[in-house]
Order: structure tokens, then C-alpha cells, then sequence
């Protein structure tokens, strides 16, 4: 696993045999999209303007990847990531989704990551941003959960804190990386005094 | 009792992006930022034309705002935020946040307060005109400053 200051000193990632599928109802967001992912070497990418062509995209198959916008007129992009991980073809249904969304209220994000999306962005859309997302991705080996009330990457991700080696954007977020103690071990009397019970008063 | 199972779903993208050759990340960053720039003026023009008509639907000289929904408030927002990468660093489309946080509580809270939504209109103006030119701290507090109004005026959300 790699932090961004190490990504941005050597680390490579091969995106052009990568079939990106771009969705935002908006043609200047896709625009914006489909650049930045050209920056990145893609040369695979299909671009619609709705889910309803997001839909007919992955039924024909050979997507690697979904970027779609979260807040579409006709139909969202929560219900294409519903429809993606419950009703879409076997080799279509664990693809990863990015939502990328311009007001993200908490709910969003919990409602995407509650349909089973991996990552939600926010826009403008940074090519820094969206980059490290794709390498935590593809260094992702998160398992998948199937129920019946969710299908998608296991939701408890975050508490393992962003990947080993990476800074978190929270202030709360766990580092992966345990660096040398500070101070010396606790003794065991120290230890059985920390487990011992003691009278309070409620 | 619900049934759950645990998989290890295949990451083509993995299998795919992690082939030898590529580009370093350093380089994909640069290019796209390159990129990026061809569309530029297109992001300024797009800000530049929803900041007028959020102006003269929603500004105080539109008597007939009244009678508006603000979803219309909120999607004119949302175009700003979509193409605030052409103005970086202007804080604009983070006021753009504020507006579609500020619907978003009015619509929730069942109220609408004009002198909010006029203090979120002068905002944008200022950060299109000067927030470039402003140091991070003084967009910081501009920025705080908004969502006190918003709290105040239209409640939590």
C-alpha cells in the first residue's frame, strides 16, 4: 500500500486496458470526467448522460469501473449503484463505483456507501483526489457482502482506517502503520492494576 | 433470519492497473491537470452564467422571488460547484456548498429567509470577483461566517 507523496514519487498504475464507464447528466462534469481520466492514460472509457444509458452500458458488459455522478434528474446515481449490485449480470455486479457528488451531506455519503458504492468524491472533481482513490481500488482486497439487505464491499472498511502507508482526510482516521513505541512496556503490575475492579459511584 | 455471505469478488481493475508499464502517479496528476485546462474558460463561462441567473431569479431585485421554488437556487449552485476546478483556490465552489446546504435546510425546515439567501448571493459575487486574491483564512472565515447565517436563520440540519 502506498500514501500519495510515495504514489507521486514512483509508483505506477496501467489504466489504458481499464474500461472506464463515465455517467453525469451534466455534459461539462463529463467533460471534466472523461479529461481527467484521459490525463490518466485511459483510452477505454464510454460516456453517458444518464443512468438509464449507464444501464445499457454494463448490461452489454466489459466495464471495469463506474464514475457517476450522484444527483441525476430522471434517475440517480444511488439507484444505478442499487441496480448495478442487485439486478445487473454476475460479472457486472462487483464492478467498483466511484459517486462522484457536488453537495455531499453525510446522508449521501452514508447512502451510497449503504447501496454498496466504494468511495464517495466530492466535486470539483481533483485529479489528485480521484487518482488515490483508484489506487486504494486497485490495491483494494476488501471482501464483498452478500445479504439480503445489502450487497457490496464490506462496510466496515473504516474502521481499519484508510490503506497501510496512506494519510486519512479525517483527523480521527487510524494510521495502518504502528511507528516505534515511545515509552517503555508496562509491567505486568501496571497492567493487572489497569484490569483491577474498582467500587464507583453512580 | 437474514442470510449473509462473504466473497472475494474479482478486481479486474487490480488484475488490470497494476500490469507493468503505466504512469507514475506524479505524471497521471500532471496530465490530467493538463487536461484540464482545455476546459478552462468553459468553467469560467458556466460559473460566470449561473452566478447571473442565480442573481436575477433569487437576488433581491427579482420582487417576484417569492413565488420561486429553490430548487432552481440549488441546481444553478450545483453547476457552479460542478465547474469550480476552472477558479481554484477562489473558495467559490465551496460557497456553492453553502447555498445547496442553505436549500437544503429550508427545505427540511420548512422556512425560507431572503436575508440568507441574499448573504449567500453576495458571497459568491465577492469570492468570483476577489477570492482568489483573499489568504486562506480570511475564505475560511468568510465561509464560516455563512453557515452561522445559515444556522441562525433557517435552523440546524
Amino acid at each position: 500500500m502506498t500514501s500519495l507523496r510515495r504514489m507521486l514519487d514512483g509508483d505506477k498504475l496501467k489504466l489504458e486496458g481499464v474500461h472506464f464507464l463515465l455517467v453525469d447528466d451534466n455534459p461539462h462534469a463529463l467533460d471534466i470526467m472523461a479529461q481527467v481520466v484521459l490525463g490518466f492514460g485511459v483510452r477505454n472509457m464510454t460516456k453517458v448522460e444518464s443512468a438509464a444509458a449507464a444501464r445499457q452500458a454494463i448490461a452489454r458488459g466489459g466495464i471495469d469501473i463506474v464514475l457517476t455522478d450522484g444527483q441525476m434528474p430522471e434517475e440517480s446515481g444511488y439507484q444505478l449503484t442499487r441496480w448495478i449490485r442487485h439486478e445487473a449480470s454476475e460479472s457486472m455486479r462487483y464492478v467498483p463505483i466511484l459517486i462522484i457528488t457536488g453537495h455531499t451531506p453525510q446522508s449521501d455519503v452514508t447512502l451510497g456507501r449503504d447501496l454498496g458504492a466504494n468511495f464517495t468524491i466530492a466535486k470539483p472533481l481533483v485529479p489528485r483526489v480521484l487518482l488515490q482513490r483508484l489506487f486504494w481500488l486497485s490495491q483494494e482486497d476488501r471482501q464483498f457482502v452478500l445479504s439480503d439487505t445489502y450487497k457490496g464491499p464490506d462496510r466496515r472498511f473504516k474502521r481499519l482506517g484508510p490503506p497501510s502507508g496512506t494519510d486519512g482526510r479525517r483527523e480521527g482516521d487510524l494510521k495502518g502503520e504502528v511507528g516505534e513505541a515511545s515509552e517503555p512496556n508496562l509491567s505486568q503490575a501496571q497492567i493487572d492494576a489497569l484490569m483491577k475492579p474498582a467500587k464507583v459511584v453512580l | 433470519m437474514s442470510n449473509v455471505r462473504f466473497i472475494r469478488a474479482p478486481n479486474k481493475l487490480a488484475e488490470l492497473a497494476r500490469g507493468k508499464g503505466g504512469l507514475s502517479a506524479g505524471e497521471a496528476v500532471k496530465r490530467a491537470n493538463v487536461a484540464l485546462e482545455s476546459l478552462k474558460d468553459a468553467s469560467i463561462a458556466i460559473i460566470d452564467e449561473n452566478l447571473a441567473l442565480i442573481d436575477q431569479a433569487y437576488g433581491p431585485g427579482n420582487p417576484d422571488r417569492v413565488n420561486l421554488s429553490l430548487d432552481g437556487l440549488y441546481a444553478h449552485a450545483s453547476r457552479i460547484i460542478d465547474a469550480g476546478g476552472g477558479l481554484p483556490g477562489s473558495g467559490l465552489e465551496e460557497c456553492a456548498r453553502k447555498v445547496c446546504e442553505l436549500v437544503d435546510r429550508s427545505r427540511v425546515n420548512h422556512t425560507r429567509d431572503w436575508d440568507a439567501v441574499d448573504v449567500h448571493i453576495a458571497t459568491l459575487k465577492v469570492l468570483r470577483a476577489q477570492g482568489q486574491s483573499l489568504t486562506a483564512a480570511q475564505r475560511k472565515s468568510v465561509l464560516k461566517g455563512l453557515s452561522d447565517v445559515t444556522t441562525k436563520r433557517v435552523g440546524e440540519g
